[in-house]
């Protein structure tokens, strides 16, 4: 309202100047202040001393900075004619302005004095109450306003604002609704208001619930307003909070080609590209709004993660860097320096960064979990020591948000239909489901129901067939304890871990009467107090290593996991030796898990063979000079470069065809491969392993012994690299093995799913009965 | 309240439109319909925006709409290829092959080198019956985008269509050579031998496929489909698995791994599965049961005639008919004093082709037995039929207590069902067995003690052979039954 024109209630002098009045009046409605002016200081100037005109030049002085005068014109103004409220409402927005409350609000005070209905001052005064947090009187000074200019936007506006403020999400929408309904065809609404009003309605829906039903109001809207971004832009918050990342990015695609730099549209481009993992666009967005401010230290961080989950990890460390330089150093940042710098290989800078995050922030929990994760891929890193940081994560883990967990099972419910929850974010494709969904899908539904808290619904192919498999399918929001509490689950499973978007940590505010660690960013013993049991397997946990963990060990009768073969995959090829007559080696484990001792091990293999080459692939190699440098480490050992050779992302299934490239694959080590283990020996590529103490350490003991190929575990360092020299040397035996290996594996328990499915609800019943009190 | 600096930005219309273009093109409608709108507001040339905004309304399944915009756009620039072209792509997806083939020819004329408008032409010509037209349109299409797997496939099916199969064929093979990637190539070449009886054909078509790495739920189950009639049952439940893994949300499917042992039952047919196979065959439904030597509608003929009082004057009536499809059951006793005649079915091709029977008075499309509660159907009714409706469920007790209360006192239920082999207790001992054919089989003395509870009393029950199945008779029973009167 305050750009309304002002009409006295008194009775009107008379003056020239209508025209230029006239015309004053179109640009001050059109909210051009400074078209305005000219005609306004003419129309006064030739006499026009109409008390509107004298305020509208007020307000108009005021708009184009030229506070003293506009305070002159309304002080005149009140001696003038002292029953009118106009210019005492008009000062007190001055002063306001100007940052002078308290008279403000006594002026606001005169005015509705003079004039209890002023809207103008009813609002002011309102805006002035929440300010101070005195919502209730602000609240009805709102409603009154409401009353006596029903048909106005702004006191719409200002009530959904009042009662967001208190809480009360309906009314606000309610009445951000009205407002926007008010503001109708929008041409008397200028521009700016647009956004107001639009991002308003978002807001209040967001925070009632109401999403879907004010994507038709905002639709209205921009048919009617096709130049303005503002619908688009909070249909694009909406979509959000509605979980239709995609439609959201899309549609806020559309709003940057008609506000490119606007900063609401590029923060919801932001949220939104992120939320549908478009990492490209994403990167895109936040180096264009980088360039506009290059010190923003959430852009910074923004970009950082994309570039991460771009897979483009030294572009990511490279900021985190920048980052740290212009805001300090600050845990948060640390951390995600620490997870690049593993992913760029260079795990023991990445442990001092963790490290150095503890030191920053020794209370956090968040530093002590990105240590232990940088630690699991580090040389020389043992069980207990391994064990000792995640304890010191899981003790600092939050607690105490959620009421105490009472829940004791009692002797009768031991053999009820369990509701077995799985916790993760990762219920895709993704390694975790072709690890353990198999085996999931196999359990008797007569006495097992699944609950998955995990991401929104998509069209993934292994996510439909875990929601499939499933009972009831619960997206995890912003309280995933809270939620999962209320599912009242027997027995909550966690299969993501410390990883990325990893829930694991919430099962510290104890989810459920059991609680167990499977695969999901399983690198070794959770350290959590909370976490009763570990799903493990007597090669990947023998006897002798199980006091590094914190968890009873559920020790599975076959391996800790059931593979699920892609049904994609190609048909296996001869080994490429037999055509090119050298051995190459292959490993197509994450860049993280090749440390400098494993290089020197390798190199030590390739010195050796001097005809032998080795395929490194993994998606960090999408990073040309990642690459290179990777080549270059071997050179640094005497190997020439072209002999190794360095390969980035495919497709699922041209990274197996690749598998006919290779003829042995080296397992890395201390973090042995887990899945892509599997998929090698799926492709018939044996693999040579060489375990240590952590789990990490042991997945590929376990996926190798449970297949058959025991003797492919090298028993230590010497052992590995006698093993690489000295398969090569029997190429028959290679074929044979590698001809038969598909058919041994499939008719393995390792891909045995009804029998994995039998044995681990066997398993869950076991640890069921015993939380009941039974004897398991 | 929120304050924004506002940005002034006004892109170009000619901007806003191309980029609106290449988002329709990628699927992306959300973004690309304020785009075109901002473009007219922007004084973008109308003829082009409404080209762009039809191929979106298009895209998004809203083909009147789009005719609505082009028919006022082409009578403003009659000559406007691009108009004309998506015109004729909206007349086709509203049944108006001749004004599609008008617009497209028209669209031809103007830019003779466009491989969509020829395209389109020959889908038009083909849907007229000029098939030689057609494929010679659809041919240069081709020639000018060979790698366009939508027109291959429609100038295979004008081909077809033209009799010339083999040619379909060679079409058909140079693409899949050339786009070997092509997953509908291989769904068309892998369908085309399964209706041409060529299993063993199908079933290398899909392995082929899946080697040269299009692997879909389609192809498997198709694969797996071939390999049932080729009677490789384990080969068909191994593939029907796979299938079931890459659609798992699939009913059909599901049910079909059921049937092959593979998972346990559920307690009766979906309906997705129900429906798919109906209206699969509506049209070929009559001829091919009469290959089956179906004799279902004859027996319950027989045992109306043997057990219910026709013989007074009055027409014995409402009759509903369950699960009536193509309304055989109906044709079977139309001379018979029963009536008046009321169907339900879960398929409308089924209906459609009972209601062209003219013997029901009302023909229902809904499930059952929930139909039943519905209102939909005459209340008290004096006879049911369930002609090879049984055999789309394991658990009958719901169905026959539905049917038992939609009778009056003393109205009569005739029935066929799929019997068990003699000494199966049925699956778990239940009494009902899921078989192999998608089909459930029941015990008789399940059936008798089923309707006992639901208040029916068996009046007579007869050991028939229902029809052929693999040339090999499959043994059932008809049972009447009777609501008694109190």
């Amino acid at each position: 309202m305050t750009a309304a024109l002002a009409k006295p209630r008194s009775a009107e002098a008379s003056g020239g100047g209508d025209d230029d009045a006239a015309r004053a009046a179109a640009c001050l409605a059109a909210g051009d202040w400074a078209g305005g002016i000219g005609h306004l200081r003419r129309a006064v100037a030739t006499g026009d001393t109409r008390p509107v005109t004298r305020v509208n030049l007020a307000l108009a002085e005021r708009a184009v900075g030229n506070a003293a005068e506009a305070e002159r014109i309304l002080l005149a103004l009140e001696a003038e004619l002292p029953n009118w409220a106009e210019p005492i409402a008009r000062r007190a927005m001055l002063l306001r302005a100007g940052g002078d409350a308290d008279a403000a609000s006594v002026l606001f005070g005169r005015a509705l004095a003079v004039d209890p209905c002023h809207p103008d001052a009813l609002l002011g005064l309102a805006e002035l109450r929440l300010a101070r947090g005195n919502v209730a009187e602000a609240l009805e000074l709102v409603q009154r306003c409401c009353v006596v200019a029903p048909d106005a936007w702004a006191a719409w506006d200002a009530l959904a604002s009042v009662q967001g403020r208190r809480g009360d999400g309906q009314a606000a929408h309610a009445a951000a609704a009205r407002a926007f309904r008010l503001a109708g065809a929008g041409s008397a609404v200028a521009p700016i208001v647009v956004w107001t009003l639009c991002l308003r309605l978002a807001d209040c829906a967001c925070a009632a619930g109401l999403e879907a039903a004010s994507l038709a109001l905002l639709d209205e809207y921009a048919a009617l307003n096709p130049l303005h971004p503002g619908p688009l832009a909070a249909r694009g918050k909406l979509l959000c909070a509605l979980r239709r990342a995609d439609e959201a990015a899309d549609v806020l695609a559309a709003a940057a080609m008609l506000a490119p730099s606007h900063p609401v549209v590029t923060a919801l481009r932001i949220d939104a590209l992120s939320q549908a993992g478009r990492q490209t666009e994403l990167i895109d967005v936040l180096r264009a709004a980088l360039a506009a401010r290059p010190d923003d230290p959430g852009l910074l961080g923004h970009l950082g993660a994309a570039l991460m989950r771009a897979h483009r990890v030294r572009e990511a460390a490279s900021v985190f860097r920048d980052l740290l330089r212009r805001d300090g150093e600050r845990a948060e940042t640390l951390c995600n320096l620490a997870s690049a710098l593993v992913a760029c290989g260079e795990q023991d800078a990445a442990v001092r960064a963790a490290a150095r995050a503890t030191e920053c922030a020794p209370g956090l929990h968040l530093p002590w979990r990105m240590l232990g994760n940088a630690q699991a891929y580090a040389e020389g890193i043992t069980g207990a020591a391994l064990l000792g940081i995640l304890r010191q994560a899981g003790l600092r883990a939050p607690r105490g948000h959620l009421p105490a967990f009472t829940r004791r099972p009692t002797p009768s419910e031991a053999g009820k239909r369990l509701r077995v929850g799985l916790l993760s974010a990762t219920l895709r494709t993704h390694p975790v489901a072709w690890l353990a969904l198999a085996g999931l899908e196999m359990l008797d539904p007569a006495a097992f129901e699944l609950v998955c808290l995990a991401q929104p619904e998509s069209a993934d192919p292994m996510q439909r067939r875990f929601r499939a498999a499933a009972a009831e399918w619960h997206v995890v929001g912003g309280a995933p304890a809270a939620h999962a509490r209320a599912l009242n689950l027997d027995i909550l499973i966690d299969l993501g871990g410390y990883g990325d978007h990893g829930l694991m940590v919430h099962c510290a505010e104890r989810l459920a009467p059991v609680q167990v660690k499977w695969i999901g960013l399983q690198n070794h013993s959770t350290g959590l107090a909370e976490m009763d049991w570990f799903i493990t397997d007597r090669w990947a946990t023998p006897p002798e290593l199980a006091g590094a963990y914190s968890e009873r060990l559920l020790l599975m009768p076959d391996g800790y996991v059931c593979y699920t073969p892609p049904p994609h995959a190609p048909e296996v090829a001869p080994p490429p030796m037999l055509e090119r007559g050298h051995v190459t080696f292959g490993c197509f484990n994450n860049y993280a898990k090749i440390t400098p001792g494993l290089i020197s091990a390798w190199c030590e293999i390739l010195r050796a063979v001097p005809d032998a080459r080795l395929i490194l692939k993994t998606h960090q190699f999408q990073d040309a000079e990642l690459a290179s440098e990777a080549v270059a480490r071997f050179a640094a050992h005497g190997i020439a470069p072209g002999r190794v050779e360095a390969r980035g992302m495919s497709a699922h299934r041209a990274l197996l065809a690749q598998y006919a490239d290779v003829d042995i694959v080296l397992d890395p080590h201390p973090y042995s491969g887990g899945v892509t283990t599997c998929e090698a020996l799926w492709m018939g590529v044996p693999v040579l392993t060489l375990p240590g103490e952590t789990f990490a350490s042991r997945h590929s003991t376990s996926h190798l012994s449970n297949v058959g190929l025991p003797d492919w575990v090298a028993p230590d360092r010497a052992g590995y690299i006698r093993q690489a020299l000295a398969r090569p040397r029997d190429p028959a035996a290679l074929a044979a093995l590698r001809a038969g290996l598909r058919t041994q594996m499939r008719s393995s328990p390792l891909c045995d799913a009804p029998r994995f499915g039998r044995n681990l609800g066997a398993a869950l019943r076991r640890v069921w009965v015993e939380a009941c009190g039974g004897v398991s | 309240m929120l304050q924004f600096e506002e940005a002034s930005h006004q892109p170009a219309p000619d901007t806003l439109l191309l980029r609106a273009h290449a988002l329709a093109g990628s699927g992306r409608i959300a973004a690309a319909q304020p785009l075109v709108a901002a473009a007219r507001r922007l004084g973008a040339p109308p003829d082009e925006a409404d080209v762009v905004e039809a191929g979106l309304l298009l895209r998004g399944g809203r083909a009147g709409e789009a005719l609505t915009l082009l028919d006022a756009a082409i009578g403003r620039s009659p000559r406007h290829a691009a108009l004309r072209e998506v015109r004729a792509r909206a007349r086709l997806l509203t049944d108006n092959p001749a004004g599609a083939a008008l617009d497209a020819a028209e669209a031809v004329a103007a830019r003779p080198a466009d491989a969509l408008s020829k395209a389109t032409l020959g889908i038009a010509m083909g849907e007229l019956g000029h098939f030689d037209d057609a494929t010679a349109c659809l041919a240069e299409a081709v020639l000018a985008d060979p790698l366009n797997a939508s027109f291959r496939l429609a100038y295979v099916h004008a081909l077809e269509r033209a009799g010339k199969a083999e040619a379909a064929a060679a079409v058909l093979d140079e693409g899949l050579a050339l786009s070997p990637g092509a997953g509908t190539l291989w769904h068309a070449a892998a369908h085309r031998a399964i209706a041409a009886g060529a299993f063993a054909e199908a079933v290398e078509r899909c392995r082929a496929a899946r080697r040269a790495g299009v692997v879909d739920a389609c192809l498997v189950g198709m694969e797996a489909h071939a390999l049932s009639c080729l009677g490789d049952h384990a080969a068909a439940a191994d593939a029907y698995e796979e299938a079931l893994k890459l659609a798992p949300e699939d009913t059909y499917v599901r049910h079909l791994v059921a049937a092959s042992g593979r998972r346990p039952p559920e307690p009766r047919a979906p309906l997705d599965y129900v429906r798919v196979v109906f209206e699969g065959y509506a049209d070929s439904f009559d001829a091919h049961l009469l290959s089956l030597s179906y004799r279902v509608p004859g027996l319950l003929r027989e045992a109306a005639l043997a057990h219910l009082p026709l013989s007074g004057d009055t027409p014995l009536g409402p009759v509903i008919d369950l699960g009536c499809g193509t309304g055989l059951a109906g044709v079977a006793m139309s001379d018979l004093p029963l009536g008046p005649w009321h169907g339900v079915d879960l398929s409308p091709a089924m209906l459609k082709s009972a209601a062209a029977r003219g013997i029901y008075r009302g023909l229902v499309q809904a499930a059952l037995p929930e139909a039943l509660a519905g209102g939909r159907l005459p209340e008290a009714a004096a006879v049911a039929v369930a002609a090879d409706l049984c055999c789309y469920f394991g658990d009958l007790a719901p169905l026959l207590a539905a049917i038992s209360a939609s009778l009056r006192a003393g109205g009569w239920l005739l029935l066929s069902a799929e019997s068990l082999d003699a000494g199966d207790a049925g699956d778990g001992g239940r009494g009902w067995r899921l078989r192999r054919s998608g089909r459930y089989a029941h015990g008789a003395a399940y059936v008798t003690d089923t309707a006992a509870r639901a208040g029916l009393e068996l009046v007579t029950l007869r050991r028939e052979e229902l029809r052929l199945e693999h040339g090999a008779a499959v043994p059932g029973f008809i049972a009447v039954l009777r609501r008694p009167v109190p």
